[in-house]
């Protein structure tokens, strides 16, 4: 295809750009309403770390609550990233370009949050330092450390790549900012100035970047998996819990970046950017996530259910038809099954709306997931729990817990917000190169070339 | 020469001989476990003009060195953070629990919470009420920590809190112990407890070293049973097997295969476990626990009285 | 140590200094060991003397103890006969207590008839090697990890790492490349 008249990439640039330190009064909300929540979270914080973890319900049989369940579900959410950028790149799905950073700021967030949950686990958090000058590398927990900071560099790094070309667009046309920004955009573009030299040094880079995230990512969540299954306990005693991580994780990630592009979609007016085609296949891929990880639940749940050993079968009776039977049913049926059943069909597949539904059951049946599967197999210990002192033998979160998970999720959706803030939410360079190199369709973006001409055309 | 070292030879010893052995055992002899026993007549023959001022005494490396009485009263035991996580040499306990002998009376846990300062509400040594299949009949099941050979709570362990010493027992630096309860999640025996909140401190002054602490309880931090080190050290049963009236409980060194319970009756460990048929709990699991359960068979109480508590309630 | 040899030991009289009233009609005694083993048992020949005669005491009832760290461990017990002797069998798979591989026998008189409590003890040397201390074959649960787990995780995460830098390097030669350019 011919090259993009140099008119109607000037006009794609200032609409991307649009977004960038633009006020909506929706959003403005938004921000407000999280960080009231993160404020309420960061009190209830205080008052634990004062008066001790005594302020959860986790007790010695259920001493691993919400705050590990939100570590998984963080961890999960942050495959995305690895996702788009890297997977669909190795699959040559070219309609990815325009997710890209959405993916990766997902991803950032996530991470972060994921780093910060076992710090609000902690009993100690002052000594966090032990794990550099104690640390042994035999604990899945340095693992997991090391894995999660490895992957956050990695994912900033990867963020900041695409984001290069995009911020020498800035400084060069963005000649109205405040100054201080003009010079961080000239630091941080790395004096861009779209040389051969240059594209083919940040091609490579983003190639290598590209290949050592996959199985950093991977690493990160099969870690946290083991952190369950490198104990003897029945129910978490098993060896598919690594794969069970991170396809659950990857079909949380998809679902979550269905619903931010649904909302950016709207909300910043990215829909010729931003369409129905990403939809459709962020769908397809969904449907493939969702119907394999039902897959792993029926191994997971099925087989030791077939054979109903003594230890696991209290942990299965409590899933199948006990205390926790409705939240077992809930994730396996509103999560997995009829999400399976809308996505089949092509026609709601379309449907940006019904899409959203499905996104919305299955991270609601995620979340859940990630409850269930952490504290009903620390109700069921080898030992059977007697004598024990009132509120040890349940676990029913407390108002404090309840604080900090909602503003751990809100500040996980808050620093997204963030994140788009000061920068274009769409890969512009790379958006308008491939629109040029393979046109509109294979993008999946929309009428960006024809729209544009028409005021292009009036002036 | 005259036995005049303290020693139980001339002693006249009727009743317990725990009480005696008490008072032999010369306090805080370098830390060296059993170095009391060594001393007096052992092969000592040419002294007999020193007799009374002359003892023997194990020093860490396991040699025997002969000192002046006079020295090692006054002699403060110095045991590093080292000796601590290395445990007490050449020894490796052991513990047996008779179910046979158990009538689930829970002195075992009074005297254990006594001896460590811990509130009724903790419960270092659990006894449970455990019945393997309906038409068994129920027994009370005695539940200390395992002191596993594979522990599955100190492979995890990120900073080296919880620790395997070479004495087999697995012990917490709760000044190193950063909370992550890892260790907790990984214990398949529930033995393991977390100081959720503050702990009420005893108005004691502890001279023992940092990981032999007998209060060990703080806040964000893991405990469990610690098999008595400090006592051990001193050549003493823990709390809960003298605190055991039953005799039920037993405990030990491997290396020399012998076992003492309550009434100071020490029996061969090798022979005990033979002869009752002794199993190790959830051995399946691979842990290699320290700790033998004796079955409980015929018992010395009604079994049929012991009522089953049910899960979760 | 070949079987069927006969160990003497350390004889030594043991000279009891109490002065006990109420005891006026027993006995002081003096306890003389001799040690021996064959195949399975070793064989213990208790002499036993009264002081005050240097006669033979017979009817006394001996106990024969192992020191253990928390215990005395019964071993043998029996009477003397007429001769003041007598001779005793114990399983001699007895452990040493320390890495020195003694143990002490310890025989006793409790609460006999005829004569006051008196004990006296030797040191015995094991057949048995004193237990070396194998550290645990599953090294992971030990304080230092094996050498394959830290070449692995340090190659990993270094591989990662030392990518990490060489991308940040492409950057900085992204930025030589434009000055070279505009200089």
């Amino acid at each position: 295809m011919e090259k993009l008249n140099p008119e109607i990439k000037n006009q794609i640039e200032n609409e991307l750009l649009g977004t960038v330190g633009r006020r909506y009064r929706q959003e403005t909300f938004w921000v407000f309403f999280l960080g009231a929540i993160c404020i309420g979270g960061t009190v209830a914080w205080i008052i634990q770390l004062r008066k001790g973890l005594g302020v959860t319900a986790m007790r010695d049989y259920v001493s691993w609550g919400l705050y590990i369940s939100l570590l998984f579900f963080f961890v999960g959410v942050s495959l995305i990233g690895a996702l788009v950028s890297c997977v669909l790149r190795m699959s040559g799905a070219k309609w990815r370009y325009p997710l890209i950073r959405i993916a990766e700021a997902v991803t950032l967030s996530a991470i972060f949050f994921a780093g910060f949950m076992p710090v609000l686990d902690m009993g100690r958090p002052e000594r966090l330092y032990f794990l550099i000058t104690h640390g042994r590398i035999q604990s899945p927990i340095l693992w997991d450390v090391i894995a999660i900071a490895t992957y956050f560099i990695g994912s900033l790094i990867y963020f900041y790549l695409p984001l290069i070309p995009d911020l020498a667009i800035m400084r060069d046309k963005l000649t109205d900012a405040p100054k201080w920004r003009k010079k961080l955009w000239r630091w941080l573009a790395m004096g861009w100035e779209d040389n051969l030299l240059q594209r083919r040094l940040l091609k490579k880079a983003m190639l290598i970047l590209c290949i050592v995230i996959l199985p950093v990512a991977i690493s990160v969540h099969t870690i946290s998996a083991w952190l369950i299954a490198f104990t003897l306990r029945p129910g978490w005693n098993s060896t598919i819990m690594g794969p069970y991580f991170v396809f659950g994780a990857l079909m949380a990630g998809t679902a979550i970046m269905i619903l931010i592009i649904a909302k950016l979609r709207h909300g910043y007016r990215l829909e010729h950017y931003l369409t129905p085609k990403h939809f459709n296949n962020l769908a397809k891929i969904l449907l493939a996530l969702t119907a394999f990880y039902l897959y792993l639940n029926i191994n997971k749940y099925g087989v030791p259910a077939y054979k109903m050993a003594k230890e696991e079968r209290a942990v299965l009776e409590d899933l199948f038809y006990g205390k926790n039977a409705f939240f077992f049913w809930f994730t396996q049926i509103a999560g997995l099954v009829l999400p399976i059943i809308i996505l089949s069909f092509k026609r709601f597949r379309q449907s940006i709306k019904w899409v959203v539904a499905a996104s919305v059951m299955v991270l609601l049946g995620a979340l859940i997931n990630r409850y269930l599967i952490v504290v009903p197999n620390m109700l069921h210990p080898f030992v059977p729990i007697q004598h024990a002192q009132h509120g040890y033998a349940t676990y029913n979160p407390t108002l404090i817990e309840w604080t900090i998970t909602a503003s751990s999720l809100a500040g996980f959706v808050l620093l997204i917000i963030l994140l788009f803030k000061p920068f274009p939410v769409i890969t512009m360079w790379e958006v308008t190169e491939e629109v040029e190199k393979r046109g509109e369709k294979e993008i999946g973006v929309e009428n960006i070339i024809t729209l544009q001409n028409i005021p292009t055309h009036a002036s | 020469m005259a036995c005049g070292n303290n020693c139980t030879c001339n002693r006249n010893e009727s009743g317990n001989q725990d009480n005696s052995r008490r008072d032999f055992l010369l306090k805080g002899l370098m830390g060296g476990i059993g170095a009391a026993f060594l001393s007096g007549c052992s092969g000592n023959t040419g002294s007999k003009s020193e007799s009374g001022d002359k003892v023997n005494v194990l020093t860490h490396d396991g040699k025997l060195v002969a000192v002046d009485k006079s020295q090692v009263a006054n002699f403060k035991p110095h045991i590093s953070e080292e000796d601590v996580r290395k445990g007490i040499p050449g020894k490796k306990f052991v513990m047996v629990i008779d179910l046979a002998k158990c009538d689930g009376c829970g002195k075992c846990t009074k005297a254990c919470n006594k001896m460590h300062y811990l509130p009724s509400n903790k419960e270092w040594i659990e006894v449970l009420e455990m019945q393997d299949s309906p038409e068994v009949s129920p027994y009370y099941f005695v539940k200390p920590c395992m002191h596993c050979d594979n522990p599955p709570c100190t492979k995890v362990c990120p900073v080296d809190a919880t620790f395997k010493r070479e004495d087999g027992i697995v012990a917490i630096d709760t000044d190193r112990c950063i909370g992550c309860r890892f260790c907790m999640a990984a214990c398949p025996y529930s033995v393991r407890l977390f100081n959720w909140t503050e702990p009420v401190k005893p108005n004691i002054i502890e001279t023992t070293p940092a990981a032999e602490n007998v209060f060990q309880s703080k806040k964000g931090c893991v405990e469990k049973c610690d098999f008595c080190p400090h006592m051990a050290r001193e050549g003493k049963l823990p709390a809960c097997v003298t605190g055991c009236p039953m005799n039920a409980i037993w405990f030990g060194d491997a290396n020399e295969d012998a076992v003492t319970c309550y009434d100071g009756t020490t029996a061969k460990l090798s022979q005990l476990l033979e002869d009752g048929g002794a199993y190790r709990f959830l051995e399946e699991l691979g842990t290699e626990p320290r700790v033998y359960y004796l079955p409980p068979a015929n018992r010395t109480y009604d079994a049929k009285e012991i009522k089953i508590e049910k899960e979760g309630k | 140590m070949q079987a069927n040899k006969i160990y003497n030991f350390i004889f030594l009289s043991l000279l009891l200094t109490t002065t006990v009233a109420a005891q006026d009609e027993k006995i002081n005694g003096n306890i003389a060991l001799q040690m021996g083993s064959n195949d399975s048992m070793y064989v213990v020949t208790a002499t036993v003397t009264n002081i005050a005669t240097q006669q033979p005491a017979k009817n006394v009832e001996l106990t024969f103890y192992i020191q253990r760290t928390f215990g005395l461990m019964k071993v043998a017990d029996g009477t003397t006969d007429s001769t003041g002797i007598i001779t005793a069998e114990f399983p001699s798979d007895i452990r040493g207590h320390d890495s020195s591989k003694n143990f002490i026998l310890i025989a006793k008189v409790e609460e006999s008839d005829v004569m006051k409590d008196t004990a006296f003890q030797v040191s015995i040397q094991s057949k048995f090697p004193f237990p070396a201390d194998k550290p645990i074959p599953r090294s992971i649960a030990g304080a230092h990890a094996p050498w394959w787990l830290v070449i692995t995780f340090i190659a990993a995460v270094g591989a990662v790492w030392l990518l990490f830098v060489y991308v940040l390097y492409l950057v900085y030669r992204i930025k030589k490349a434009s000055i070279k350019i505009i200089s």
